[in-house]
This record gives C-alpha cells, sequence and structure tokens, in this order.
C-alpha cells in the first residue's frame, strides 16, 4: 500500500556516519566502495573453534571512546557503541552541532538484527565455561532500546522520539521510513536513523548451520555463490526538511523520495518472489517513480542461493527483461544485519553524488539464473538520478527505499 | 506541531494474560483488582506448577537456568499456555514462546474473541492490514537455549535450525503475518517497557501516511527461565501479549460497504460506527521524549502538560501505568511506576489510577498496551483516559485516549 498523492515537506540526506569493515566515515567509505575493498579478514571477535570455515567482515581497530565522549563506552554495547559513533559522525558530516538539534523536534531511529545479543552470548559463555552469573552492567547491556536511547543520551536530546526497529535484516530500511514520515509530515525537524550490528556468533552459527556461510567470499549473483559472511558496523543517516537545509546551506547527499514496506507471509527464512517484488512496487509508487526512471538497484544481494535468485525474478517481474544495473555492496562489506540496507542507502547516495556505481566484488561467471548486470569487480562511472535500496529480512519483513539525486 | 497519531481510532483489542486467555478474563482481572498468584496459575494450568518452561517444550531446553523461578518470587505466567495445545503442532516445532503468545492473540483479535459473551464478529484484515509489535529482547530463552547448544554439543554448529529464526526479535510480528496471512507492513519494535505506546505512535504514523488500511499493534513478553535469570533482582514477573486494532479515524474510500465513523454513543463496549464498526477509543495525543536525568517524575510531568495542552485535566477519569516498580538502582535510571504514579498526581489530580503491573507481574514490552487495553475494559465513559510509560534506558511516553 502506497503513501498516495505526495503530501508533506521534501526530505534530503544531508549527513551520515559510517562505521564499516572498509572505512570509517563518509569519505573513507565511499573510496573503499569506488575501490571495491573488500572487509574479509578471518573472525577473530568470537571463538571459532570447531567450524570449518571462520571468515567475516569485522571492525579490528575501533577504539569506542575515540567516537563516544560523554558515555562511559563499558555501558553500551558493541552495537550501541557503533551506532552512537556514527550517529556524532552523522551530525558532524551534516555541518550540525548536537547543540543545534538539541532544540528542535526530532526523531533517533535504529534498526538491528541482533541488538545486544553478543552481550547476551558473553554472559551464556561465561556460565557455561566457568559458572558466572551475569553482572548488572552486562546485563544492561543487552536490551536493543539501548540503541537508539544511547544516541538521545549520547547527544543530549530530549525533545525526541526515540525507537529501535527490529526487523532483522530490512531493519536500516525500516527505520530510515520511519524517520522519513515524521520529517515528511512534519512531526519532526530532523530524523537520525539507520542501523547497527556487532559481530554475533549466534548469528554466524545459524547461518552456518543453515549452510548459508561461503567458506571465503561472498559472491552475489556468481554461479559459485555459496552465502554470505557476517559482518558488522553501523550507519546513520541525517534526514532534514529540504526548506531547512537549503536555509542552512547544507550540502545535499540526495533526496530520500519513498520507500516501501510489506510482508510475504509465506516462509520463515525463504524470500518470496511475489512479495519482494509488491515491496518494490508499493515504494515506486510512494515516491511516484516509474520503473524506467530508477538507474541502479542497490540489492540486497545476500549471496545465498535463495535470496539472489528470487530477488533477481522480482526484480525482472517488476523492471521487466532488462532491468537497471543491479549491485551488491554485501560483497565488500558482508552482511551487516541491520546495518546493512542503512550502509547501503548511504552508498547509495554517495553513488549519486560522486557519479559512480559500487561494483559487485569476487565475481566470476554470472548465474544464468540471475541475469543482471551486477558491475563485476570494477566501478562504473554513471550519471544516477535515481537509486533504489533493497532490503529483505528472515520472516519475510521486506523494506525499499528510493533515493534520488537533488537537483534543486 | 500536527501530532499524527490524531485521526486513529482504536476499534478492537484482545490478551492472553496472567488473567487466561481473551478480553473477557482480563477485564475481570483488571475489575476484580487482583491476580492469581503462580500457585494458583499452576493448578489450573497443569503441569506447569513444576516449573516455567520456555518455547520448545522437551528437548534440551536449559532446564538448568539458575535463579528460575524460587524463593519468594511471584511468577504469574499465563495459565495453562502450552505452545501445541493453543496453536497445534504443525508450524510450532522450535517456536518461542512470545511468538506463540502473539499468534494466539492475534487469532483472537480476528476472530472475535468471543468466549467472554461480547464478541465483536472479529476484525477483517485486507492486504494492507500491518502488524507493529513490541519487544524487549525477543524471546531469551530460544536465544540462550541456542547460544548453550552451541557451546556445549561436540560441534558448535549442532544446534537445531528450526530455532534460528524464533531468536529473531522480529520472530513475533512475522509468525502473526506467517499464521494469519497478513502481507501487509510488519515491523517490530524494540522499545522494552515503552512498546505498547510507541507501536501505538508508530501504528498510526503508517495510517496517517496512507502506508496500512489498519495496524494491530501492542507488545509481547514472554516468561521463561531464562528471562527470569536475566532478570535478577525483579521480584514479580509476568507475561502475556496484548493486541489493539487501530484504524482511520475515517474512512474516506468506501469499499465493500465500509462508511465513515460515527461518535461512539457511550455505552461500555464504545459506540457502534456507521459502517459496523466499533470505536473503542480515539487517540487524541501521543508524546514521546527521553528523560536525561534522574527525575522520570519531571519528565512524565512534563510529557502530560504537552498531552493536555488542548484538553482539561478535569476531562481525565482514568489513567493507568505500564511499568513495573524498577527494583535494581543500578539501572541507569530510577525509572518506575512510582514516578508515573507522582506526575499523574502532579498534573492531572487524584483520577482513578489502574496499575496493571501489580496485578498481572512486570510483562516488559507487552506492559504498556495492557495499561491501554485496562483502560479500554474498565474505565468510565464517556471521557478522557491517560497511559503512561518509562523505561530504564530513559524513554518516556504518554498517551491520551478519548473514549466515546
Amino acid at each position: 500500500m502506497a503513501g498516495g498523492a505526495r503530501t508533506g515537506r521534501r526530505v534530503v540526506l544531508t549527513g551520515a556516519g559510517v562505521l564499516s569493515s572498509i572505512g570509517f566515515g563518509v569519505r573513507e567509505f565511499a573510496a573503499g566502495l569506488r575501490a571495491g575493498r573488500s572487509g574479509v579478514r578471518p573472525i577473530e571477535r568470537f571463538d571459532t573453534t570447531g567450524f570449518d570455515r571462520a571468515n567475516g567482515c569485522e571492525i579490528p581497530d575501533f577504539q569506542p571512546a575515540q567516537w563516544i565522549h560523554r558515555l562511559d563506552p563499558a555501558t553500551l554495547g558493541r552495537a550501541a557503541q557503533f551506532a552512537v559513533g556514527a550517529a556524532g559522525m552523522a551530525v558532524a558530516d551534516a555541518g550540525l552541532t548536537a547543540a543545534e538539534l538539541r532544540d528542535r523536534r526530532g526523531v533517533v531511529c535504529v534498526g538491528t538484527t541482533d541488538g545486544g545479543s553478543g552481550d547476551l552470548e558473553q554472559i551464556v559463555t561465561a556460565r557455561v565455561r566457568s559458572s558466572v552469573e551475569p553482572e548488572t552492567l552486562a546485563l544492561q547491556r543487552i536490551p536493543a532500546s539501548t540503541l537508539s536511547s544511547s544516541i538521545a543520551r549520547e547527544l543530549q536530546l530530549s525533545d525526541v522520539d526515540v525507537m529501535t526497529v527490529a526487523t532483522a535484516c530490512a531493519a536500516g530500511n525500516y527505520a530510515i521510513g520511519s524517520g522519513f514520515d515524521a520529517v515528511r509530515s512534519g512531526a519532526a525537524d530532523y530524523a537520525l536513523c539507520g542501523g547497527a550490528d556487532g559481530m554475533c556468533r549466534t548469528t554466524f552459527t545459524g547461518f552456518y548451520r543453515l549452510r548459508s556461510v561461503a567458506p571465503d567470499v561472498p559472491r552475489p549473483f556468481d554461479v559459485d555463490r555459496a552465502g554470505i559472511l557476517t559482518g558488522e558496523g553501523a550507519g546513520l543517516l541525517l534526514l532534514e526538511p529540504l526548506e531547512r537545509a537549503r536555509a542552512r546551506g547544507a550540502r545535499i547527499y540526495a533526496e530520500i523520495l519513498g520507500y516501501g514496506l510489506d510482508c510475504d507471509a509465506r516462509h520463515q527464512v525463504a524470500p518470496d518472489r511475489s512479495g519482494v517484488a509488491r515491496c518494490m512496487r508499493i515504494a515506486l509508487a510512494d515516491a511516484e517513480i516509474r520503473p524506467s526512471e530508477v538507474d541502479l538497484i542497490s540489492a540486497h544481494g545476500t549471496g545465498t542461493k535463495a535470496n539472489d535468485v528470487t530477488e533477481v525474478g522480482a526484480i525482472r517481474e517488476v523492471f521487466g527483461e532488462r532491468p537497471p544495473r543491479t549491485v551488491s555492496m554485501k560483497s565488500m562489506l558482508g552482511h551487516t544485519m541491520g546495518a546493512a540496507t542503512a550502509l547501503a542507502a548511504i552508498g547509495s547516495a554517495v553513488a549519486i553524488t560522486e557519479r559512480f556505481i559500487p561494483p559487485t566484488i569476487n565475481h566470476r561467471h554470472t548465474d544464468p539464473d540471475c541475469p543482471i548486470d551486477c558491475v563485476p569487480n570494477e566501478a562504473a562511472e554513471a550519471e544516477l538520478r535515481v537509486v533504489q535500496n533493497n532490503g529483505l529480512a528472515f520472516g519475510g519483513n521486506n523494506a525499499v527505499v528510493l533515493l534520488g539525486r537533488f537537483d534543486g | 506541531m500536527a501530532d499524527p497519531a490524531v485521526g486513529a481510532v482504536i476499534t478492537a483489542w484482545s490478551a492472553i494474560s496472567p488473567f487466561g486467555f481473551g478480553r473477557a478474563a482480563f477485564a475481570a482481572g483488571v475489575r476484580n483488582g487482583g491476580a492469581k498468584d503462580r500457585a494458583t496459575a499452576g493448578a489450573e494450568g497443569g503441569d506447569r506448577a513444576a516449573d516455567v518452561r520456555g518455547g520448545a517444550e522437551g528437548e534440551d531446553r536449559a532446564a538448568d537456568v539458575r535463579g528460575g523461578a524460587g524463593g519468594g518470587d511471584r511468577v504469574r505466567e499465563v495459565p495453562g499456555f502450552v505452545i501445541e495445545e493453543a496453536l497445534g503442532k504443525k508450524g510450532t516445532f522450535g517456536m518461542d514462546r512470545a511468538s506463540a503468545l502473539a499468534v494466539a492473540t492475534v487469532a483472537r483479535l480476528l476472530g472475535g474473541d468471543d468466549d467472554g459473551g461480547d464478541g465483536d464478529g472479529g476484525v477483517r484484515p485486507d492486504a494492507d492490514t500491518a502488524v507493529v509489535l513490541g519487544t524487549t529482547s525477543g524471546s531469551n530463552q530460544t536465544q540462550v537455549d541456542f547460544a548453550t547448544a552451541s557451546l556445549t554439543r561436540r560441534k558448535p554448529y549442532f544446534v537445531e535450525p528450526a530455532m534460528m529464526p524464533f531468536g529473531l526479535m522480529n520472530s513475533a510480528a512475522a509468525q502473526c503475518a506467517l499464521w494469519h496471512g497478513l502481507t501487509g507492513a510488519n515491523t517490530t519494535l524494540a522499545d522494552g517497557p515503552v512498546s505498547g505506546l510507541s507501536t501505538l505512535a508508530y501504528g498510526a504514523r503508517l495510517l496517517a501516511a496512507g502506508r496500512a488500511s489498519g495496524v494491530i499493534c501492542g507488545g509481547v513478553e514472554e516468561l521463561t527461565p531464562a528471562r527470569r535469570w536475566l532478570t535478577p533482582g525483579e521480584p514479580d514477573l509476568g507475561e502475556g501479549c496484548a493486541v489493539l486494532m487501530l484504524e482511520p479515524a475515517r474512512v474516506e474510500k468506501t469499499n465493500g460497504g465500509a462508511a465513515g465513523v460515527d461518535a461512539g454513543d457511550g455505552t461500555a463496549g464504545g459506540g457502534e460506527a456507521g459502517g459496523g464498526r466499533t470505536v473503542l477509543a480515539e487517540i487524541v495525543a501521543v508524546d514521546t521524549r527521553m528523560c536525561l536525568d534522574r527525575d522520570v517524575t519531571g519528565a512524565v510531568a512534563g510529557s502530560l502538560r504537552k498531552l493536555l495542552a488542548d484538553a482539561g485535566p478535569a476531562e481525565v477519569v482514568a489513567a493507568a501505568t505500564s511499568t513495573a516498580t524498577a527494583p535494581d538502582a543500578g539501572t541507569a535510571f530510577a525509572y518506575d511506576s512510582e514516578a508515573e504514579v507522582a506526575a499523574l498526581r502532579e498534573v492531572v489530580g487524584p483520577v482513578p489510577l489502574i496499575r496493571p503491573a501489580d496485578l498481572i507481574g512486570d510483562t516488559g514490552a507487552a506492559g504498556a498496551t495492557f495499561a491501554m487495553a485496562a483502560l479500554l475494559a474498565t474505565a468510565p465513559r464517556p471521557g478522557l483516559v491517560i497511559a503512561t510509560a518509562s523505561a530504564p534506558d530513559g524513554k518516556i511516553a504518554t498517551v491520551l485516549l478519548r473514549l466515546p
């Protein structure tokens, strides 16, 4: 169901914060995407003894104290640390200060798959291995609500609606959509929204058990693709009404044109082609964009057998025999769970601004069952007006966001 | 500024609670002002008296979870709620208790919840009916069991794959969609004890933006050994699920005979609308904010003043708090229902107060929806009612409802 006739304010992206395995900050992130950098390395965040394969896309050199100033990082789980760090970066990147945000009504909305699961795992491990009972501080790091509330506490924002969206691997797009609606309707004058997750043994184990962890690297759309690599990080976007951004002379990365949500209601873990296609149609209708106007699709593109063939099938159902170029940033970043669609949205925005298409790396032979141009291995120069950012999650939770070049 | 919640109405609700199955049981429990304690519930629930079990009964449950129900703590489970009995065997292998509670509660909402004799004929969802459910951390039991299995079995990946999606926080909402064929927006908000008001505000925002034809919103929390273990110092845990049906106040386009909604007629069941819809409450305003210091009372009071900016406190006929009393001084903020009560006394004055957590225990992410359900069930009509919620990490929310 689309929002129908466009009413309300135009919403633009004026700041972005990135913590990723291929770089911190928008500039480094954009350079990494353009270079086709791979975030793959052996997992060190947790004990991988007994697993036959254990690559991931970790952030090896994150120093929370470098990014978190008011709160004690020890009180925050890893995902909350990422969220807070990326939020501060997004505000600064927008040329704003936290003090300026305090005077406005705002929304803080962070998407996540695992929330504080990493801390829960450590508590369980301590009990199993050494019969140690959890401390209060560790328990306080578990609730996923801390991903968004910690941002408000770090930036001292009180006139703010804080929400944590826990719609698994599409959560970042859900959060962006929620922020978009709040700014568009006038309920808020800014939204700090996106997604965050930390490496999590449970998630790795689950995908491993489902035979969906790649032995070496993720190869989305490749005939030899064998699954995901789990990753971590955060992407936070600062959204503002256009008139405010203009009034303060802000740099505008992109306009958020609209989004769509739906649920397959078919299967717990397998995506459903018709449900995914419907979600894209909802988003396109909401943004009042025809399929032929989309220049690039940032796919969910996990690199599992099921996802890629289903997603490409849905894309061809909506876009016809000649769909726009369709890339997977997960080929570089791994699957960062709740952060994935938020990082991909930021990647989509910088692709528009810096006029290039991020490549799908590790690509050898396109699967004939995934007949799209995935821009293999090398970035391409391109003038992009509209980019579609797909998010598909376990539970059939689909979310698609459309970003457009801002031409005034 | 424009409040997106204005323009939405509650047209139905249901609950599965420590008072039992359905709306009538919950309403009677709240009216009677007391809850069955653990012993009573156990007797009614048969074999559940021995322990409080998690989702997938049987195989490899962490039966030895220390801190499990014991001592003088009260533990208030839904009496007699056994997943396979409630939902059958098909599709429930590995299912977490929270998802099962949610699926069963939404089934009652859709089916009209007619056990109490006040059935409303049910809710008729369409392809754009959304589900928005609140949680704290999903099913702790499933997560703990999964992690424990990985750590204790011969290979770390000798885990039950069917359990994996049930351990994700979006499981309950996704399962509701799967079981009931609900293809609209499907959102999980992890807002802990504030979730009920968060899902209401978010649902209203979906309606205002034209993203849903109706929204099933609410919250769910399971009572399991793992939750018990991870909530030390909370002496009174409860569980359950409560859901509200949220619809646009005005139906612009008629479809299959649906028509606009009139104001209610003042009967206890709410107003009968022209199109066959019953308006139980209109959302007048929602306020959300963050408390950045320890003055929760001050923050809730500020929220209430904003809520009542266009309405006099004298019109308020009842209020309900959501949050359980925080037992642990170690939490980041001194949150508890006492702060909500103090703020209500300060801003609204001496109105009848319902404190569901005193009746059914700390139901976590379901608490704020239970608070609204308690008001819908028992508050005098017509009049304004208020529900409040506060979270240990600082989120505050209040809602003003008009009961026809």
